[in-house]
């Protein structure tokens, strides 16, 4: 009779235990499922940046030739200018003195 | 018989520690299993918005792509327009420099001489006033000639004043009517600016023509 008893309370003590497990995990459910959402959302947004941010170096290396061929130009310029320079000096001073 | 009884006691209880143990661990399990699938649940529905963000992301790597070569373009070619806007700037600094060093030269009155003449048609002749700079004043000029040559010109009848009033400028001659309200302004500086936008085209045909 006492051991049944004893018995009984053991397993009404598992199933208290049992009901604290099942209500843990629900209270945990909302929490985790944020958490793992998050998480995979900020990977798929480190992901974007980084395939973004390598897009942008990529494009940025090779229109680096156009930049170099400004500066090209404008040394040309200023080689050809350097020859004409006298000329164009004296040709408005004859425009504002003639 | 005493021992008989303890053994079954312990049997019930050990039976029921068992089941306990059982129990708890199915419960746990089960708990466990629920908290992954609700991570299974949050990565599925986070994949798809991830899948959509990453799809979007593919097209905007286009749209970077474009920008930037737009970008550099504009930076290319405002290197070089501004590299052109400086020469020309350059050129037209240094016919500021001839011009001032032309207004102490001996050629620098038949200049002025023209100046006044070319101010005077401007007005349209008749009684003009002449207004020039400190130095300019002490130049031998004549103003009966440049009247003439003026009145030839216009056809009217002109006479020019000099005036006292002494003008701001390193050359050149400001000429008015003498109730001052028609103003020809011929000093270097204000020819420069009045004309600055036909000189910077002139000056940058001569420098940039292939």
């Amino acid at each position: 009779m006492e051991g049944e008893i004893e018995g009984r309370r053991i397993l009404e003590d598992a199933n208290d235990q049992t009901e604290k497990i099942k209500r843990e995990a629900q209270e945990k459910a909302e929490e985790v499922y944020k958490k793992e959402y998050e998480e995979a959302i900020a990977e798929g947004e480190r992901k974007s940046m980084e395939l973004k941010k390598k897009a942008r170096e990529n494009a940025e290396r090779e229109a680096e030739s156009i930049l170099r061929h400004a500066e090209e130009q404008v040394k040309e310029i200023q080689a050809k200018t350097r020859e004409r320079f006298d000329e164009a000096v004296n040709a408005i001073l004859g425009e504002i003195i003639s | 018989m005493e021992s008989e009884m303890h053994g079954i006691v312990d049997r019930i209880l050990d039976d029921s520690r068992k089941k306990a143990k059982s129990i708890i661990k199915e419960a746990r399990k089960s708990a466990d299993m629920m908290l992954e699938k609700q991570k299974e649940s949050a990565r599925q529905k986070a994949g798809e918005k991830v899948s959509s963000m990453l799809k979007k992301t593919e097209s905007d790597l286009a749209t970077i792509r474009g920008t930037v070569f737009t970008d550099v373009r504009r930076k290319a070619s405002w290197t070089v327009l501004y590299e052109k806007e400086r020469l020309v700037t350059h050129v037209l600094d240094e016919v500021k420099t001839k011009l001032e060093a032309l207004s102490q030269s001996k050629k620098y009155i038949s200049i002025l001489e023209t100046f006044i003449v070319d101010a005077g048609t401007v007005l349209g002749g008749g009684t003009l006033e002449v207004l020039l700079n400190k130095r300019d004043l002490t130049l031998p000029l004549k103003p009966n000639v440049l009247a003439k040559a003026i009145t030839e010109k216009t056809g009217k009848t002109t006479q020019l004043k000099l005036s006292k009033q002494k003008i701001e400028t390193f050359g050149g001659v400001v000429v008015k009517t003498v109730d001052g309200k028609i103003v020809a302004d011929n000093t270097f500086e204000a020819i420069l600016k009045r004309r600055e936008k036909e000189l910077r085209f002139k000056t940058a045909r001569i420098l940039f023509r292939d």
